[in-house]
């Protein structure tokens, strides 16, 4: 199909000091969790500019150990080695004719360097307020410190050019150095580089001259820049020293290109705004007439998706490319699709930031869009191509939840005769109610990318408002193959994580108790105060807690985790989440958990409740004591988000079958997805698209052997005990 | 006790609804890629109805039948499985853009030579938007229609049902043989098993030619209605645009006005 | 008696309470431009006018409908009625004995009047009832049938019809290879009105043909409800987008869905905001339409609101952003406020159709 004409200038070149890139798809800068894995790495940015992206860069990386952010993984340009694993990655992506970026980063006082051990600096020496529980300090810069710094970017800039890279981005964001020496709350300085605006912006202006002085007329020098720090009375505003800064830096000829965003590191839930708290765009407001101030490009972040939205960004001036981050991941073919005309099958990013909380964990990042996320180089994964069964067969799946859908597109993609059945009217299973909750609506984005790929092939019949199947049907059904994805179902008897016992009294089926299910179905929530009890720690016990409040109902939050839905820390929503608990007057209570409930009477017990035994020790004796106290609370209806249960009740009726299996002429029965165990839609995603590429394996239940990318015993180490340290003190080296 | 009947069901191959709609431009005839091709909707709960009845009734027949090219034997493969127990695929290159004059004596003849005792049909295919075969159907085969049903009940000696007509419902009965139409209103044909499909595949399909219906396509006594010209809608382009100067909402009522848009006082 | 050499027979439809039925004046203006328009009723028996074909009165054999009229008063009135509408003559039958049967009195009847008149024409409405009289008196008498005709002309060689195809995405016409053409004309589509001529009625003499029909137990007329039609087969669609800002800001858009009796349809962004509930929702993952009035208020026409409507018959787009993509498919556009138009544009209906 053509592509339609509006989207034109999207494909337009865009120079940029002296590289010209294709279009104005710019991959933005982002963490992945992959550095120390430089195949997974490479072919992971690889794919964007394969999906069409004309610029592809990496996420933050350390310029020296000095900024070592270990266990969160960045990349590095510290020594030979990293070039050679960083030039894997530049070649991967100029074999699909794009241009590769790195971001230079250096953090002085917000990195733990748990690896490296030594010690940062930094305008002033001062504690971190980032990792504050980690006890973190910069020490002061002197001005030969200061010049040490200019030459670690600057020996890290041969080191990208020597790896291949067609442009060097100075990390000017999530608060690093350049941005420390800018704002009054880091730089204490009064000589030179701190007081005065001019004094302050010097060190980054001086940085950015030397790139430009070392490499700057092979490779582009940009820079990712706070325009708007968000956080606190001294931030940088936009309207003040953040645009001031980018006019001030256009005046010294020094820049290339601005890829600019909001919020420092503190606030990077605002950069990654979720979809629950952020629309497309949001930043909008911060980042306008950044791109008046001069002939530099600017590219502009903000979760878009639609490319109409991206030519509205561009002719209104905001930006001369479209920045992406969490949807190039989500969908790394968005340019490609735009460019054939296949905006249809834009699998839309739905800003959930299960991606940012892989991170924070420090963990390998996955995507709940896209399940071959970081599976590319170790499975062999392709977003777009899954390759034809060398074997198709008849599949039946059960039920069109999120792992039941991406199990019948895979499996129809690769040629199997797929039928998949949900008592349902509509697909999505229990993310269908998930989308429903309050701000939840682009959560829905996964049912409908894999409602509009269904219809696409004819070897799927979706078949919905079927009557739930018993074991019998699937034995009469005639399916070579049978794949469970039945689901599960939130705890009606309040049965939870820390006791592992169902409550006492508890039962949805009374009118004061209820669960996720049932106030998505309309039960009515009783008047008067409302508990949330929570074991979940995500979104679902914000979200009826959110509904209750909305209703006028007093509601509190009670959780037996030291913080109040703790997974929201791993996606940057923690701060949001409290202050809309603030504003709509939700209360919570950590550390508690349930015994029961009568009445309007709710007994729990706080966790610590035995005595610390601080005093009574003797040798030989154990001083605590196990108490028994109980707390009550008053409760007029008592919402569960304890825990989920699986739906799992055909399968086993099915294996306890199995003898007629053969008659039936089932060559094998398997269950994907919360039916096995209850789990995130980012994992029964994975584990349907699995189950499809898999299906043909001796034992397709479970995972083939992926590429484990690790260190072998008596390979090469560079450096080796006994080398020279890359020197920077000294004079400046350019 | 069961009260067993033939059943010949109409079935129709039609373009896929919501896919892409194409009328050839030099023949005018439906644009129909075979893979686009898809049992007609309404066919199917026609099938639905008969085959929920023979399941009912044991001893009944239902023969799926239907005039339409060579890819046509999907859609009939399609009523085999929802559990029809044999088809016609009345295929003939003549029979390419037969009037409904034409259609309506073929499939007459068709069953005719079945010898059932109720013709069942939907009452309007999604491209065509007809309607009125099953009516001209009866009056070939001299009898009663019973058309437009939301509503059916089939008993051995007759039919009941309720009739969605222009200012009202009607209840009709007729005794067989009678050819019927259902509406929508009709429950949805049951989507097939696996088995249903593979058992589809053996169940046993006739094709005929007109001529071995002792029809005439081009017999030129018989006066048909042909297409004369074929004409694609030119592809939608912007019309009037004007800025809002206080008479917007005005100056769009005249325009619904001037193109009929606005209905009359209810 | 002789008629017109350019007679057209018209079969006109009847309400339940014996009146002509809305149809008509199409009809008969479609006649009207290629020949004159002959008449066809086909009153009840004594007991009132009914829906054609059906040969009733009303069902329960209502007194005040049965004491209404003699038969030849009523057949002089709808003689009336229809030369008002450019009838130059209304033959009136009277099904006689065939109380109670579907469809076959009528082409009887139909067939008596045809065999009369003469006419290379013969029209009725492609409604339930007036097609399948069509129909089988075409399959009785061999004739050439067109259905669901949007248009009538007359070339050199006879007759011409037009037709509209999936969903107005094409146009096309036909005519008969010789003999009569039999046509149904879509209720609505014809715009020409005749002049009206001096009644002239006629009595007509139906042989009934002894054709076996099915049997109408009862009729029960349809109360007009004042609900709206549903979105998917809905005439006329009255959509809004997420512009609305806020879901107390609704009645002034169902105001003007209820004065063009029009379904509510939404775009995805509004769903999402809780505006509308997802049945509303028009595009992609929506509904798709192709009603013959699309009103977009507050759309920009993302194109995955446009695949679910951009083949409806005429478009009109409100929208405060003129480079709006939707305006590049639509009618009729203004570039305005949403909520000054709107109200406006409701009122403006209102005062047209009193």
């Amino acid at each position: 199909m053509p592509r339609d004409p509006r989207h034109d200038l999207l494909f337009e070149p865009v120079t940029f000091g002296p590289k010209t890139t294709r279009n104005r798809f710019w991959a933005t800068s982002h963490s992945s969790g992959y550095p120390d894995r430089p195949g997974t790495h490479a072919s992971f940015r690889a794919m964007k500019a394969e999906g069409g992206w004309g610029v592809v860069n990496t996420g933050f990386c350390s310029i020296h150990p000095e900024s070592d952010e270990y266990p969160w993984t960045s990349s590095r340009l510290w020594d030979e080695g990293d070039v050679v694993n960083l030039g894997h990655l530049t070649e991967e992506i100029h074999k699909h004719g794009g241009l590769a970026g790195v971001q230079l980063w250096y953090t002085a006082m917000h990195s733990p360097r748990s690896e490296s051990r030594e010690s940062a600096r930094g305008p002033s020496g001062l504690p971190s307020n980032v990792f504050p529980e980690r006890n973190v300090y910069a020490a002061w810069a002197s001005e030969d410190d200061i010049k040490a710094l200019i030459n670690m970017y600057v020996l890290a800039a041969y080191r990208a050019e020597e790896a291949g890279f067609d442009l060097v981005e100075v990390s000017g964001g999530d608060t690093t150095v350049p941005l420390q020496f800018l704002e009054t709350r880091y730089n204490k300085r009064d000589d030179k580089y701190g007081g005065s605006f001019e004094n302050r912006a010097r060190f980054y202006v001086e940085l950015m001259t030397a790139l430009k002085k070392a490499v700057g007329d092979r490779l582009a020098v940009t820079t990712r820049f706070e325009v708007d720090t968000i956080n606190g009375d001294h931030r940088i505003k936009h309207f003040d020293e953040g645009l001031g800064f980018m006019e001030h830096m256009n005046k010294e000829g020094v820049v290339d290109l601005w890829s600019i965003k909001i919020g420092d590191y503190e606030e990077w839930g605002e950069d990654a705004g979720s979809s629950r708290f952020r629309k497309p765009n949001w930043a909008a407001p911060f980042v306008a007439g950044a791109r008046d101030l001069g002939d530099v490009p600017v590219v502009s972040n903000g979760r878009f998706t639609s490319p109409d939205d991206m030519v509205a960004a561009i002719k209104a001036g905001q930006c001369d490319l479209i920045g992406a981050a969490r949807p190039s991941i989500a969908d790394p073919f968005i340019p490609n699709k735009i460019s054939e005309g296949r905006t249809d099958e834009i699998r839309e990013c739905i800003g959930c930031n299960m991606c940012v909380s892989r991170m924070q964990q420090q963990a390998l990042m996955y995507c709940t869009q896209n399940p071959t996320t970081g599976e590319e180089y170790r499975r062999g994964w392709h977003p777009e191509e899954t390759g034809a069964s060398p074997s198709p067969s008849t599949v039946l799946v059960v039920g069109a939840g999120p792992a039941g859908m991406e199990a019948a597109l895979t499996l129809a993609r690769r040629g199997h005769e797929v039928h998949l059945r949900d008592s349902a009217e509509a697909l999505g299973g229990h993310w269908r109610a998930v989308a429903r909750y309050p701000r939840c609506s682009e959560y829905g984005r996964l049912i409908s990318y894999r409602e509009v790929m269904l219809g696409k092939y004819d070897n799927v019949s979706v078949q919905l408002g079927v009557p739930a199947m018993s074991a019998q049907d699937v034995l009469d059904y005639g399916a070579e193959k049978v794949i469970l994805a039945t689901g599960s179902h939130w705890s009606t008897v309040g049965l939870g994580p820390e006791t592992h016992e169902p409550l006492q009294d508890v039962d949805a089926d009374l009118p004061n108790v209820l669960t996720p299910e049932q106030v998505s179905a309309g039960k009515p929530i009783p008047e008067g105060k409302v508990v949330v009890l929570d074991g979940d720690g995500h979104f679902t016990g914000f979200a009826m807690a959110e509904i209750a409040a909305d209703l006028g109902r007093e509601t509190t939050i009670v959780t037996n985790t030291h913080d109040v839905f703790e997974y929201s820390k791993y996606t940057m929503e923690m701060p949001n989440n409290k202050r809309a608990m603030y504003e709509k007057g939700i209360t919570f209570l950590r550390n508690h958990w349930a015994i029961g409930y009568e009445g309007n009477t709710l007994r729990l017990f706080y966790l610590y409740k035995d005595t610390a035994g601080l005093y009574e020790t003797a040798p030989g004796e154990w001083g605590r004591r196990f108490g028994d106290e109980v707390v009550e609370m008053e409760c007029d209806a008592l919402i569960l988000t304890t825990s989920r249960v699986p739906d799992d009740s055909l399968y086993w009726e099915l294996t306890q079958r199995k003898a007629e299996w053969g008659e039936a002429d089932i060559e094998g029965v398997y269950r994907i997805g919360d039916c096995v165990q209850p789990r995130h839609a980012m994992d029964a995603i994975f584990e349907g698209h699995r189950i499809g590429m898999e299906l043909e394996s001796p034992d397709p239940q479970r995972p083939l052997p992926f590429i484990r990318e690790r260190q072998i015993w008596g390979a090469p180490t560079i450096p080796k005990l006994g080398d020279e340290r890359p020197v920077v003190e000294g004079e400046l080296l350019v | 006790m069961s009260e067993s009947l033939k059943i010949a069901v109409l079935v129709k191959e039609v373009p896929d609804t919501y896919g892409d709609r194409h009328l050839d431009l030099e023949t005018g005839l439906a644009d129909r890629g075979a893979s686009d091709a898809v049992l007609d909707e309404i066919g199917g709960r026609a099938v639905e109805v008969a085959v929920s009845y023979a399941e009912a009734n044991e001893g009944t027949e239902v023969v799926a039948v239907t005039m339409g090219p060579e890819s046509a034997t999907k859609a009939l493969r399609e009523a085999l499985a929802i559990g029809a127990d044999s088809a016609v695929h009345v295929s003939d290159e003549a029979l390419a853009g037969a009037d409904l004059g034409l259609t309506a004596e073929v499939l007459a003849a068709a069953v005719e030579r079945l010898d059932v005792d109720l013709v069942l049909a939907g009452n309007q295919s999604t491209d065509g938007l007809g309607g009125v075969l099953p009516a001209m159907l009866a009056e070939l085969l001299g009898r009663p229609h019973a058309t437009n049903l939301d509503a059916i009940e089939i008993a051995g000696d007759g039919i009941t049902g309720t009739r969605a007509s222009d200012f009202g419902a009607m209840t009709l009965s007729t005794p067989l043989p009678a050819v019927a139409s259902i509406t929508d209103r009709l429950p949805d044909a049951r989507f097939p098993s696996f088995k249903g499909n593979s058992a589809a595949k053996k169940k046993p399909l006739e094709t005929l030619t007109a001529a071995d219906l002792g029809v005439a396509p081009e017999n030129p006594e018989a006066p048909r209605s042909i297409l004369i010209s074929v004409a694609a809608r030119p592809p939608r382009e912007g019309g009037v645009k004007i800025t809002d100067e206080g008479d917007g909402g005005a100056k769009i009522a005249e325009f619904l006005d001037q193109n009929r848009l606005i209905g009359e006082a209810s | 008696m002789t008629y017109p050499d350019d007679a057209v027979l018209v079969l006109l439809d009847l309400t339940p309470s014996g009146d002509l039925a809305s149809t008509a004046p199409g009809l008969l203006g479609a006649a009207s431009a290629i020949g004159s328009p002959v008449a066809l009723v086909i009153a009840g028996s004594a007991a009132g006018g009914g829906a054609p074909g059906s040969g009733i009165g009303s069902a329960d054999g209502d007194p005040a409908v049965d004491a209404v009229q003699a038969p030849a008063d009523r057949g002089d009135a709808l003689a009336q009625a229809a030369a008002e509408l450019g009838a130059v003559r209304t033959l009136v039958a009277e099904s006689g004995d065939a109380v109670g049967a579907l469809t076959v009195p009528a082409v009887d009847a139909l067939q008596a009047a045809a065999n009369e008149v003469g006419a290379d024409v013969v029209l009725a409405s492609h409604s339930i009832e007036g097609r399948e009289v069509a129909a089988r008196f075409a399959a009785r008498t061999k004739a050439a049938l067109a259905v669901d005709v949007v248009g009538l002309a007359r070339d050199e060689e006879g007759a011409v019809v037009r037709h509209s195809a999936f969903g107005g995405a094409y146009a096309t016409e036909s005519a008969a290879t010789f003999g009569t053409l039999v046509v149904t004309v879509r209720p609505g589509a014809i715009e020409e009105r005749a002049e009206a001529q001096p009644p002239a009625a006629e009595a007509l003499t139906v042989a009934p043909s002894g054709k076996p029909a099915a049997s109408i137990a009862s009729f029960e007329e349809r109360v007009e409800t004042s609900s709206r039609p549903a979105l998917r087969e809905a005439a006329a669609v009255v959509s809004f987008g997420v512009a609305l800002g806020s879901p107390d800001r609704l009645p002034v858009i169902e105001e003007l869905a209820d004065s063009l009796d029009a379904a509510l349809g939404a775009s995805r962004a509004a769903v999402d905001e809780g505006y509308a509930p997802q049945s509303w929702q028009v595009g992609q993952t929506g509904v798709s339409v192709s009603p013959s009035l699309y009103v977009a208020i507050g759309i920009s026409g993302a194109t995955q609101h446009r695949v679910g409507m951009q083949t409806a018959k005429t478009i009109v787009a409100i929208n405060k952003d003129p480079d709006a993509p939707i305006f590049d498919i639509a009618d009729f556009g203004v570039v305005g406020d949403q909520f000054t138009i709107v109200p406006q544009l409701t009122e403006a209906i209102r005062a047209r159709k009193a």
